[in-house]
C-alpha cells in the first residue's frame, strides 16, 4: 500500500475513534500504520534528517524530555515530541502521523522523543538521532523488559560505532559503560548529593564492574547502584564528568544545586522534588549545551518547570490537597520514600498496586522496596488488584495499614480522611494512575488526562 | 537460646527479583515468636561454616553474575553437600536452584558446574517462562511468579517439590516444578515465595528449631492475610 494512503487511513482511524469516543486516537494511529506499512518510521526518520533527540533509560524519561524541549524551544522552528506513555514505536508513529499534512509531509522540523527502553534500538535505527540521552537503567517490570545486563547489551549492539553525540549518566555504572568506544560521548553526574542512601535500599544492579565482573568499590552510593564507583580490580572506573552538579538541598517541591561544565558555572534551582529531579535536569543540561545552547539560559528555561502527568503533580479538592506521586519499580519508589517520607513525614498515604501488563504482571518487586524506612504517616491505606500483596508487604514491615480492595472506594475514604487543609500523598502504579486521574477528573480539575 | 542463623547466598549477586523478602520473612516470623534470628550473609570469597547455619537461603541473579557465583559456589560443595544431608533445611530459588542441580548449560553453551545436591541439570531454553504459578506440594498448595529460560531436568531418582497446577514449572513440559531433597528445597516461584506461603516459611523455621531440640513446637501466627493474597494469587490467570 502506498506511504501516503497509510497515513491517511491511519488519521483517519485517529479520528473516528475519538468520534466513537473510543480513547483519544494515540496508540491507534501507529498501531494501524504499524499493521499496513513496516518501516513508516524510517519514512519519518528520512524526513526529519537527523534532527531527532531520542531519551531512554528505566525512571525520569517524561521530565527530562519536556526539560529538554522547554530548553531549546527558541521560537524557530516548531519541536515535535511525544506525549507520556506514548513511548513505543507505536505511539512515536502516531506522534508523526498527527503532524503531517494531507502529503504526508512533517509540519515540524526537529523531534525530541522519549522511547521506551525495549522500544529503543528499532527507534533508534529507524529515525537515525543525531543525539541520544541514557538515563539510568535499574531493575524494571522483569517480566517486560529482561535482565539488565542484556538490556544494556542490547543498546550497546545497537549504538554501535555511532557517530550521534550520547548523553550518559556517569554515576551509573552500567550506563556510563555504554559509552566506551563511542566516538562523541557526554556524561553528566553528581559530586555530591546532600541526601543520605536509604539504609533498606538493596536496589542495587549494577554493583558489579561491566568488565571484569568484580564488586564496585563506592566512594559513596545515593541511591540504588548510583554514585561515585570504581572496579577494585582497575578494570572500570566512573568516567571524567562533563557536566557536573554539586546538589546542596533537597526538599520535598525543590532542590538548590551548582552546576559547572567547562568555564561555566551557573545555579539551579529546581521546582521539582528529589535528587532524582536534579538528575534529569543535569541530562537535560547535556544535551542542549551540545545543541549550542548556553548554560545560564538553559538553567532559567527549565528551572520554572511544573512537574509532568502523575509526577508530584498537585490536585487540589476543595480544601484537601492531592499529590499523585507514580511509583513503577523499587529505585522510584525509594526515591519517593527518600525524598517525602523519612524524618517523621506526617501525610496520610494512599498506596495503590496494579499487575496489569503495562505496571508489569509481577509484583515481587515491593519486597525490594524500602518499606522498612519509610517513618510518619500516621495511616497507610492498600488498594490496588495486588493489594493483598502490598498489605503482606507492609505487614512485614511492622507498619500499619488499612486495606481497600476497591479501588474507587479507596480513593473516595482516602479523601475523606484528608483533615482540612492538609495534603495527601498517592502513590500508584501506571495503571493506577491512570484510573485515579479519571476517578478525580469528575470531582477536580486536573491536567491533561490524556496519553 | 542462641540466634537462629541464616544463611543467606550472595545477596549482592542474587538479589533481583525480591528474594530477600524471603529473608525478611523468615526473620519476622522468628521475631514474632520471640525468636532471635542472626543474618549471615555470605559474599563471593568469603569463608563460612554452613555446620554453624540452622537455615540456607539463596535467590536467583542475573546471568552474568552467575558464572561468578558458580565458582564461588563449587569451592562451598563439600560443606553444603555434608550439611544438607545432616538436615539443615534450604531454600533455593531460581539461579541458585539451578547452581545446586548438577550442572547449567548457559544460551551461549558455556557449562557452569553445579554442586550436585539435587540429581538435576539445567540447559537454558530460546523462550523464557513467564507468569503466575501454582504448585501442589507437601508443604500445600504454593503460590508465586516464575520467570526463567533454564530448563531443568531431574534425574528419575530426584523427587520434584511439587506436580504444577498453573504454569511451566522444571521445563514447561514434564508438570512437575523444583526439587526436594532431604530439607533442601529448589523451586522456580522466584523473589519472594514465602510471604504468600507461609507454611513452607514455618516448615524451614520449625525444622531449624527441631535439630536443635526434637520436640520443639512452633506456634501458629495468625495468617489471615497471607492466606487471603493466596488464595487470590491462585486465581489469576498465567
Amino acid at each position: 500500500m502506498p506511504t501516503i494512503l497509510v497515513i491517511w487511513l491511519a488519521k483517519l482511524s485517529s479520528g473516528l475513534s475519538q468520534l466513537l469516543g473510543r480513547g483519544d486516537g494515540s496508540a491507534l494511529p501507529g498501531l494501524v500504520a504499524e499493521r499496513l506499512r513496516p518501516g513508516l518510521l524510517e519514512y519519518f526518520g528520512h524526513q526529519l534528517d537527523g534532527k531527532v533527540t531520542l531519551i531512554t533509560g528505566t525512571n525520569g524519561k517524561t521530565t527530562t524530555t519536556r526539560m529538554i524541549v522547554a530548553a531549546l524551544e527558541t521560537g524557530n522552528g516548531k519541536i515535535l515530541t511525544n506525549r507520556a506513555g506514548s513511548n513505543l514505536t507505536r505511539g512515536l508513529l502516531s506522534t508523526l502521523i498527527a503532524d503531517t499534512n494531507w502529503r504526508g509531509q512533517l509540519q515540524a522540523e526537529s523531534a525530541v522523543f522519549e522511547v521506551d527502553e525495549a522500544s529503543f534500538p528499532e527507534a533508534f535505527r529507524s529515525l537515525k538521532p543525531s543525539s541520544v540521552v541514557i538515563l539510568n537503567l535499574f531493575r524494571d517490570q522483569l517480566d517486560r523488559y529482561g535482565e539488565l545486563n542484556t538490556l544494556a547489551g542490547k543498546l550497546k549492539a545497537v549504538l554501535g560505532q555511532t557517530k550521534a553525540t550520547v548523553v550518559l549518566n556517569g554515576d551509573d555504572p552500567l550506563v556510563a559503560w555504554l559509552g566506551q568506544g563511542l566516538s562523541n560521548v557526554r556524561f553528566f553526574g553528581l559530586d555530591k548529593a546532600a541526601v543520605k542512601k536509604l539504609p533498606h535500599d538493596f536496589a542495587a544492579d549494577s554493583n558489579t564492574c561491566p568488565v571484569c565482573g568484580r564488586a564496585l568499590v563506592y566512594d559513596e552510593v545515593y541511591y540504588a547502584h548510583i554514585g561515585r564507583y570504581h572496579c577494585s580490580n582497575k578494570d572500570f572506573k566512573r568516567p571524567l564528568i562533563n557536566v557536573v552538579g554539586t546538589t546542596t538541598e533537597v526538599s520535598l517541591s525543590t532542590s538548590t544545586s551548582d552546576i559547572k561544565t567547562g568555564s561555566a558555572k551557573a545555579d539551579l534551582n529546581l521546582k521539582l522534588p528529589g535528587l532524582y529531579n536534579v538528575y534529569n535536569a543535569l541530562a537535560a543540561i547535556t544535551v542542549s549545551i551540545e545543541a549550542g545552547r548556553d548554560l545560564s539560559d538553559i538553567v532559567m528555561m527549565i528551572r520554572t518547570m511544573p512537574p509532568a502527568f502523575g509526577r508530584a503533580e498537585v490536585v487540589e479538592i476543595g480544601r484537601r490537597r492531592l499529590q499523585l506521586l507514580l511509583v513503577k519499580n523499587p529505585t522510584g519508589f525509594n526515591q519517593v520514600i527518600q525524598t517525602y517520607l523519612i524524618e517523621g513525614a506526617k501525610q496520610p498515604l494512599l498506596i495503590l498496586v496494579n499487575d496489569l501488563i503495562a505496571d508489569g504482571r509481577d509484583v515481587s518487586w515491593l519486597w525490594d522496596v524500602a518499606f522498612e524506612d519509610l517513618d510518619g504517616p500516621k495511616q497507610i491505606l492498600a488498594s490496588g488488584t495486588r493489594a493483598y500483596d502490598l498489605a503482606l508487604r507492609l505487614k512485614y514491615a511492622d507498619l500499619k495499614f488499612k486495606l481497600a480492595v476497591d479501588i474507587p472506594d479507596a480513593l473516595e475514604g482516602f479523601i475523606a480522611s484528608i483533615p482540612a487543609g492538609e495534603t495527601g500523598l498517592i502513590l500508584p502504579t501506571y495503571t493506577a494512575m491512570l484510573g485515579v486521574r479519571r476517578q478525580l477528573a469528575d470531582i477536580a480539575t486536573v491536567g491533561e488526562t490524556r496519553l | 537460646m542462641k540466634p537462629l542463623r541464616i544463611a543467606y547466598l550472595y545477596p549482592a549477586e542474587m538479589n533481583i527479583y525480591g528474594d530477600r523478602g524471603n529473608v525478611i520473612v523468615l526473620e519476622q516470623r522468628c521475631r514474632w515468636r520471640g525468636i532471635r534470628t542472626q543474618i549471615d550473609e555470605i559474599h563471593l570469597g568469603q569463608d563460612y561454616d554452613f555446620a554453624k547455619a540452622d537455615i540456607v537461603f539463596g535467590g536467583g541473579g542475573q546471568d552474568m553474575g552467575q558464572e561468578l557465583v558458580a565458582n564461588d559456589l563449587m569451592k562451598r560443595r563439600r560443606g553444603l553437600v555434608a550439611a544438607a544431608e545432616d538436615g539443615l533445611p534450604m531454600l533455593l530459588i531460581c539461579g541458585l536452584y539451578q547452581l545446586f542441580g548438577r550442572r547449567f548449560v548457559t544460551a551461549e553453551g558455556r557449562e557452569l558446574p553445579g554442586i550436585g545436591l539435587f540429581g538435576a541439570e539445567t540447559v537454558a531454553g530460546s523462550t523464557r517462562m513467564i507468569g503466575n504459578i501454582v504448585t501442589d506440594t507437601p508443604f500445600g498448595r504454593l503460590v508465586g511468579f516464575e520467570n526463567h529460560s533454564g530448563q531443568t531436568r531431574l534425574d528419575e531418582t530426584q523427587a520434584a517439590l511439587g506436580t504444577i497446577v498453573l504454569g511451566a514449572g522444571n521445563d514447561g513440559t514434564s508438570g512437575k516444578e523444583g526439587a526436594l531433597r532431604h530439607n533442601a528445597i529448589g523451586t522456580y516461584l522466584h523473589g519472594p515465595i514465602l510471604p504468600k506461603n507461609p507454611n513452607l516459611a514455618d516448615f524451614l523455621i520449625e525444622t531449624a528449631l527441631r535439630r536443635r531440640s526434637p520436640n520443639c513446637e512452633l506456634r501458629g501466627l495468625d495468617d489471615t492475610l497471607e492466606h487471603q493474597a493466596a488464595d487470590l494469587a491462585a486465581k489469576l490467570n498465567r
